[in-house]
């Protein structure tokens, strides 16, 4: 949590739920934990609007809320849960990867709005609420969401503070280990440490269940529904547990933003073809990824064959592959030959060609009569592959997304299934990080500053002339940019003296780079542009007030074309174009502090 | 040129007998009569024997110890074969060395020993210590400091042998604002030059930088595929009879453009081949060792346009980089990120 995410939630909360639910977030951000008498006198606002608007807070489990079981209910605390918060930020980029996945007709984007709109539905409820056709599609939406994990089931406890349940876990742990005089109370507390987080991490672990959320079908309707599917295909058919509670997985939903992040670099890195071809690995491991920092995480393996059945059969995988061409080859070999030549027929670049086709003398028939040898070499070859089987295209792939030992995509680690692959993700987002940290650094302060940092992280430590040395950069210029880099904190300074009267002459200045502190304070300053967008949103409707409040009348919404004057259109048109230009800007930050930090 | 073996051989000296003890006894300023027969003349027949014998037997700037001299000259009495030296060091023609504990003896050729006779005392104490420090040159304030001389006598010592030609001023790229000499026949070690890199004592960053887009270039030239590089199934638009694509109006729906080298492909560039195309394109003059391209091309890797494969033997760029300094087209995506800034 820091300063700028509590400016950024406060900022969203006042514009989407109101200034009275603001106003409690803020009270809670700035005091903690409070009762609601407590929020009450703190924020000067009457219990009852305090009640009111503390229901959609806790439906939405933006405010957790715990009740002592000694005291009694009267003597609820409340909690923000900033990081919830936060993902309002994410609802939009949501709702397009959802009419990305689905088709609008299966409701399943509308089950995701209502949900970002509610926090959470029983599903029963929601499904009661609908026409009895439009229900039945629903259900199968939401056994599909579910079965994908984009949609969770909550329980009870996930109402509750996080640390306040694991307390209440070990005190129950902890009274039911007897004490004893040969066994220490440390170590019976560590006792019941131990079992109090396996407890809890089991309580997060039941959304991991593949049925969480579901029963077997009893009627046709879930099954006849998603048996064309083909991730349902395989398994006995299951649909929603109508008593279940319905909520949004952000946690999932990180990880296949990771995934198309990581997509995205390979595209950049290697080509389409092979991003296309690690798009299904991806896919091929998803549902067995929850989130992305896991602790659990045991190595999840795909083979080939695997991805070769998931792979759709219009991607070309063939033709992506290149060889060296017996032009480029015969070069460096007739470099020589083709020197004497040239200086044969003076200095006219355009001789070399045509003497080359005609075979004019010696030498250009021995080259071309060697080129055509290779043309001939490089065709047979070509068939070879074009007619190789799809696996081994597929492995042409593969190997280059395994190959480069700086930036690992995926790593072989057996031969089963025509080749066993895993992807280190902690290794890799650690260099997703750096990479992109260095993109942030090479627009913000230049690539000379990129240059150095990549040398300091290298190297460790680093004084200033060695520094100089290695960047070949006269020394006064990078003091500048070091010292650029230091304010921002992407680098600090240690000084190591040389003798004990530490007088800076007798000193060694070593650079050195703190990745995890730079992130966050890269992550900080992104918050940071966050809130000023935001912001700059909420200033440009207040600039135009008379528009925006007639926006308010539901009648007007409903029918804008005719509701409102030409001039006020136009007033609209251009707010809502600011409008959409910041919260887009928004989105691309987000998907820094996801790499900085949720990933 | 004769001149630039001698204190050569006296550096080489130098960094054998490591407590390099004053070399010459002072020289005979009544002697500063010039012409180079005028030094053997004064020589006793026995004297002038001994400094041919030592100037011809061995290569120059040979050290003679004590033994190996007696042996050379065959005179077994220290005494007479200490006169002749001494004979032998007056006339400046035979400089006195220290090795460990053992005192050695070198032979001064016979036009350098006249120029230093031809000198004032004073002189040739300075010269003396700048023609010891050899190929790294000599601080005034170390001459001032080893003849505790005074500064102005120094100062006229060094004017006057410059301008005899004796001695040049150099710059260090170490110590820019020292001024240092050193003899002027010799050219200034790496260590004061700065290597390949400084011209005039400054790094040369112009010229880095154009060796390190060469450098790139060549590199993606030789590790990204061009349309040269035809890949082994045509593109689906090309027209080649004998493929059997059924499918192709699926296939112009998803157009993908990649070429790339296979994974086990081995034609990337190695850092000698980099060096020996840097060395024949004749790009430059500088005579550039493996060393300076190796640090030319982490340059590069640390600018995060080539990478190292095969465990650092051969290097391929890295796709989307480009040749000159400014922000490539994909990192533009980004351009607006600060444009509100969080640094405000």
């Amino acid at each position: 949590m820091s300063q700028y995410e509590e400016e950024l939630v406060v900022l969203l909360l006042r514009d989407i739920y109101g200034d009275i639910a603001a106003t409690v977030v803020d009270t809670l951000l700035k005091y903690g934990r409070l009762t609601l008498q407590l929020i009450s006198r703190y924020s000067k606002l009457p219990l009852a609007a305090i009640q009111r608007a503390l229901v959609p807070l806790v439906q939405n489990r933006f405010v957790l809320y715990w009740v002592d079981e000694n005291a009694g209910s009267d003597n609820a605390t409340y909690v923000t849960s900033t990081r919830n918060m936060y993902n309002i930020v994410r609802s939009g980029m949501f709702v397009s990867f959802v009419l990305d996945r689905f088709p609008d007709t299966s409701g399943a984007p509308d089950i995701v709005k209502n949900l970002l709109l509610y926090g959470h539905i029983r599903a029963s409820d929601y499904l009661a609420a609908q026409s009895a056709s439009q229900a039945a599609v629903s259900k199968s939406a939401i056994t599909l969401l579910l079965q994908r994990k984009l949609l969770t089931t909550l329980r009870r406890h996930e109402f509750n503070p996080q640390s306040d349940l694991y307390m209440r876990i070990f005190k129950r742990r902890l009274a039911a280990i007897p004490r004893s005089k040969a066994v220490s109370e440390a170590k019976r507390e560590g006792q019941a440490h131990s079992e109090a987080t396996e407890e809890f991490n089991a309580l997060k672990r039941v959304h991991d269940d593949i049925n969480d959320g579901l029963v077997a079908a009893a009627d046709g309707i879930g099954s006849s529904s998603t048996r064309g599917h083909s991730l349902t295909g395989s398994l006995p058919s299951k649909t929603v547990d109508e008593s279940a509670v319905l909520a949004l997985n952000h946690e999932k939903f990180a990880v296949l933003m990771r995934a198309q992040i990581l997509r995205h670099l390979v595209a950049q890195r290697i080509g389409k073809v092979t991003a296309a071809v690690y798009g299904k690995v991806l896919d091929c491991m998803e549902p067995k990824l929850f989130r992305c920092v896991d602790n659990t995480y045991k190595a999840i393996t795909v083979t080939s064959l695997e991805v070769l059945h998931s792979l759709d059969a219009s991607i070309e995988l063939a033709s992506a592959l290149a060889m060296r061409s017996s032009k480029k080859r015969s070069r460096s070999a007739s470099s020589r030959a083709s020197k004497r030549q040239k200086r044969r027929h003076g200095t006219e670049d355009s001789a070399g060609e045509s003497d080359d086709s005609m075979g004019s003398n010696n030498i250009s028939d021995l080259e071309s009569s060697h080129q055509h040898d290779d043309n001939e070499d490089g065709d047979d070859e070509d068939d070879n592959f074009a007619n190789s089987s799809r696996m081994e295209h597929l492995n042409f792939h593969l190997a280059l997304l395994s190959c480069n030992q700086n930036l690992p995509f995926m790593t072989k680690v057996g031969n089963k299934g025509g080749g066993e692959w895993t992807i280190d993700f902690d290794m890799l987002t650690a260099r997703v990080r750096e990479l992109e940290y260095d993109k942030l650094i090479t627009q913000k302060q230049g690539a000379i500053a990129c240059r150095l940092l990549r040398i300091i992280r290298d190297k460790g430590r680093i004084d200033e002339k060695q520094l100089a040395r290695i960047a070949l950069l006269p020394p006064k210029d990078i003091r500048s940019q070091l010292t650029a880099l230091h304010e921002i904190g992407c680098l600090d300074l240690q000084e190591v003296p040389r003798g004990t009267d530490r007088a800076p002459s007798r000193t060694y200045y070593l650079w050195y780079h703190k990745p995890k502190c730079a992130y966050a304070l890269m992550t900080q300053a992104v918050l940071k542009t966050m809130v000023r967008c935001y912001a700059r949103v909420i200033e440009e409707r207040g600039r135009r007030p008379s528009v925006m409040t007639k926006l308010l009348r539901e009648d007007v919404r409903l029918d804008e074309v005719n509701m409102l004057t030409p001039a006020e259109r136009e007033e609209l048109r251009r707010v809502r174009g600011v409008e959409e230009r910041f919260i887009a800007h928004m989105t691309k930050l987000d998907k820094h502090v996801l790499i900085f930090r949720d990933m | 040129m004769p001149s630039v073996k001698a204190p050569k051989a006296g550096s080489s000296a130098r960094a054998a007998s490591q407590p390099y003890t004053m070399p010459l006894s002072p020289p005979a300023s009544s002697a500063s009569s010039s012409g180079s027969m005028h030094l053997l003349e004064n020589l006793s027949q026995l004297a002038q024997t001994m400094y041919n014998k030592m100037m011809n037997s061995m290569p120059e700037g040979h050290i003679y110890t004590q033994t190996a001299l007696t042996e050379l000259v065959g005179i077994s009495d220290p005494l007479r074969l200490m006169r002749l030296i001494q004979e032998n060091m007056n006339m400046g023609l035979v400089k006195m060395l220290q090795q460990g504990d053992e005192l050695c003896y070198q032979a001064i050729k016979k036009e350098d020993a006249e120029k230093i006779q031809a000198m004032t005392k004073d002189e040739a104490m300075v010269y003396s210590y700048i023609e010891s420090s050899g190929t790294e040159g000599i601080w005034t304030k170390t001459i001032k400091a080893k003849t505790n001389l005074h500064q102005s006598v120094v100062q006229r010592c060094l004017k006057s042998l410059e301008s005899k030609r004796y001695i040049k001023n150099i710059k260090s790229v170490k110590y820019p604002t020292r001024k240092i000499y050193m003899l002027a026949s010799l050219q200034p070690s790496i260590d004061v030059t700065g290597g390949p890199w400084f011209t005039d004592s400054e790094l040369d960053t112009e010229f880095i930088s154009s060796l390190l887009s060469i450098i790139f270039r060549y590199v993606m030239s030789e590790s990204i595929p061009t349309e040269d590089d035809k890949p082994l199934v045509p593109a689906p638009t090309s027209k080649k009879t004998n493929r059997k694509f059924t499918k192709n109006e699926k296939k112009e729906e998803i157009v993908y453009d990649q070429l790339s080298y296979p994974a086990n492909y081995s034609g990337y560039p190695s850092q000698t081949q980099i060096h020996e195309f840097v060395q024949t394109s004749g790009i430059t003059t500088v005579e550039l060792a493996q060393s300076d391209i190796k640090a030319l091309l982490d340059v590069l890797i640390y600018d995060g346009k080539i990478e190292t494969i095969d465990h650092g033997m051969t290097y391929r760029a890295i796709l989307g980089a480009t040749a000159d300094d400014e922000t490539s087209a994909e990192a533009s995506e980004y351009d607006s990120i600060w444009s509100y800034g969080p640094f405000l």
